[in-house]
């Protein structure tokens, strides 16, 4: 048995090594292009930097307008997340705990929100956001994110409804109602799940571009995604303005990644089992 | 025994029952439970029903799109209009190979990339972590960095191609008609088999280990074990993933449209960006919103069939 182990070792190092390496290639060339000034990248593309050079960063941060793009997509993100959070928890909970009649129906109405590819709306979009005056304002990117709220309800709603009768039952009598129900004892219970959640969505207000795109029409109001758009085209031979624009837009969903591995994968898993 | 069979009926009885609040019954359920849904419901119903309906009946109508006075009803012109528009064809021409590219490279490399992890050699909690991480990335900056690296003139593919000898590689890819869906597939792969090759992870963890183990018993070795026991326990969950990478492959329009914006002369075209083409600058609201309606209801068709043979697991 220990041999078949070092062979597979043999077999396998040399594989995931490869596999890893174009992974991690890209994004470290991405990030050690940005600490080389120009003249440097175009001497040789590959080199890694001979001095830490962070004029890039300095000049995407102030003319660049990042430090705008940056604190756009923070605001959008955070209030976004923070909406859902306790909207699609409430939804959820009122699926879970009470007995409506045509509950079952309605529940199943918020589900069809699952299956819509978000790019089929933008047009439509856009000309609602035209009608109620939000276009170039964070509630048309804010109120666009509130609206995809299924997921959301789906995964708590499924939570909730597993809780056990008798902790329900307990709050019950001592005489909670449901509101103090919902943010004493079911909103703890589920913090594992409104984490996965929080990073699910996160990830992909954080990483969105098809709405900015659409609804952000002035450059104060773009998001990160549009801004390094924005700036490969006004840069277009400044490469090494452009990978420090690219690694500031990646730092952000990097540092989640890596304290959130686990809350990210469920999220993924259940994006993905969502149906 | 006893006590298991207990708990279990108690949990059957708990499922099944009224929820407490019914019973209770102080006030109607709908009064109490209507403050707990209205925040989700309205902006759903606000920001997502209402554009959705919107994109139907627009493509019913012919719209420049500036003044409201100007909208007509076209019935099913906008449809037929397809049917003498070239460059749709091709979109969904491309469409589909996309599905076909994405489904054959990223569930292929994913599966392989499982059963290997699945192998257990030390480090491959490491590996796992590095393949998931483009999945985090935005497709912007993917976009963007592939387009520096494929420059025809500096970037990294083609120095990279002749230094290890693969000459007739180098020259340009996304102005190359010939190439441009391939590597735009390729870029498509790097960013998303990560996830794919998570939820193998996820159903080989849960193969219960006593079944490898009485394989290795009767003389298996790793590869037969993999063969005769672990792919026939994958089957629903590779067609799981299939149906999955189909309906995500229909949403691709940022990869596109940062590295080709369609190009070259609609060689990258996809439904999604020629719909976005025709609503927002040839102006033509009503007819971008059929394309888009012709996306809409092919993602409809696959996730209804991903609804109805894959009921999702209810645990997360």
């Amino acid at each position: 048995m220990r041999r078949a182990r070092v062979v597979k070792m043999i077999v396998l190092y040399p594989l995931f090594l490869l596999v890893a390496a174009t992974i991690l290639y890209p994004l470290a060339w991405m990030i050690y292009s940005s600490l080389k000034s120009d003249s440097d990248i175009f001497a040789d593309v590959f080199a890694l930097p001979t001095s830490l050079y962070f004029e890039n960063y300095l000049t995407v941060f102030t003319t660049g307008g990042m430090d705008i793009y940056f604190k756009n997509s923070l605001l959008v993100s955070i209030v976004s997340v923070a909406g859902l959070l306790l909207f699609t928890s409430m939804a959820a909970y009122a699926f879970a705990m009470f007995n409506l009649r045509g509950g079952k129906l309605l529940f199943l109405f918020t589900l069809i929100g699952l299956m819509v590819p978000p790019q089929a709306l933008i047009i439509s979009g856009f000309k609602w956001m035209a009608i109620l005056k939000l276009l170039s304002t964070y509630w048309a990117l804010i109120f666009t994110y509130f609206g995809w709220g299924s997921f959301g309800i789906l995964v708590l709603r499924n939570f909730f409804t597993a809780v056990p009768r008798e902790i329900k039952d307990a709050a019950r009598i001592d005489g909670a109602g449901h509101w103090q129900m919902f943010t004493r004892i079911m909103l703890p219970l589920a913090r594992p799940s409104l984490a996965t959640i929080a990073i699910f969505y996160f990830m992909w207000i954080w990483n969105d571009f098809i709405y900015p795109l659409v609804y952000m029409q002035t450059q104060d109001m773009y998001t990160v995604p549009l801004g390094i758009l924005f700036l490969n085209g006004r840069y277009i031979i400044q490469w090494g303005l452009q990978m420090a624009g690219l690694a500031v837009a990646t730092i952000p969903p990097m540092i989640v990644y890596y304290l959130f591995q686990k809350q990210f994968v469920r999220g993924i898993m259940a994006g993905a089992l969502k149906g | 025994m006893a006590a298991t069979a207990t708990r279990e009926q108690e949990t059957a009885a708990t499922d099944s029952a009224p929820s407490l609040a019914h019973r209770a019954r102080r006030r109607p359920d709908w009064i109490l439970a209507a403050p707990f849904l209205a925040p989700a419901l309205v902006f759903y119903t606000l920001f997502l029903m209402v554009p959705l309906l919107g994109t139907v009946a627009l493509s019913f109508t012919q719209w420049t799109g500036f003044n409201f006075a100007n909208i007509q009803l076209a019935g099913l012109d906008n449809y037929r209009a397809m049917g003498a528009d070239p460059i749709f064809w091709m979109s969904l021409r491309h469409n589909v190979i996309f599905m076909v590219g994405a489904i054959a490279l990223r569930v292929t490399f994913a599966l392989f990339l499982a059963l290997a992890l699945d192998q257990r050699v030390p480090f491959s909690n490491l590996f796992r972590g590095i393949y998931l991480m483009p999945t985090v990335i935005s497709l912007v900056v993917v976009g963007v960095v592939f387009r520096l690296a494929l420059s025809p003139s500096l970037g990294l593919i083609n120095p990279f191609f002749s230094a290890v000898g693969l000459d007739a590689l180098t020259g340009d890819w996304l102005g190359n008609p010939n190439r441009v869906l391939p590597i735009l597939i390729l870029i498509d792969t790097w960013h998303g088999f990560g996830l794919y090759m998570f939820l193998f992870i996820a159903r080989l963890a849960a193969i219960s280990e006593e079944l490898h183990e009485a394989a290795f018993v009767d003389g298996a070795n790793s590869l037969q074990d993999i063969w005769y026991i672990t792919l026939p326990l994958l089957r629903s969950t590779t067609a799981m993933v299939l149906l999955l990478a189909a309906i995500d492959s229909l949403k691709v329009f940022a990869i596109i449209y940062v590295m080709t914006s369609g190009g070259p002369n609609h060689r990258s075209e996809v439904l999604s960006t020629w719909a976005y083409f025709q609503a927002f600058t040839a102006n033509k609201v009503g007819y971008g919103n059929a394309i888009l309606v012709v996306l809409l209801v092919i993602t409809f068709v696959l996730a209804y069939i991903q609804v109805t043979y894959f009921q999702p697991r209810e645990e997360y």
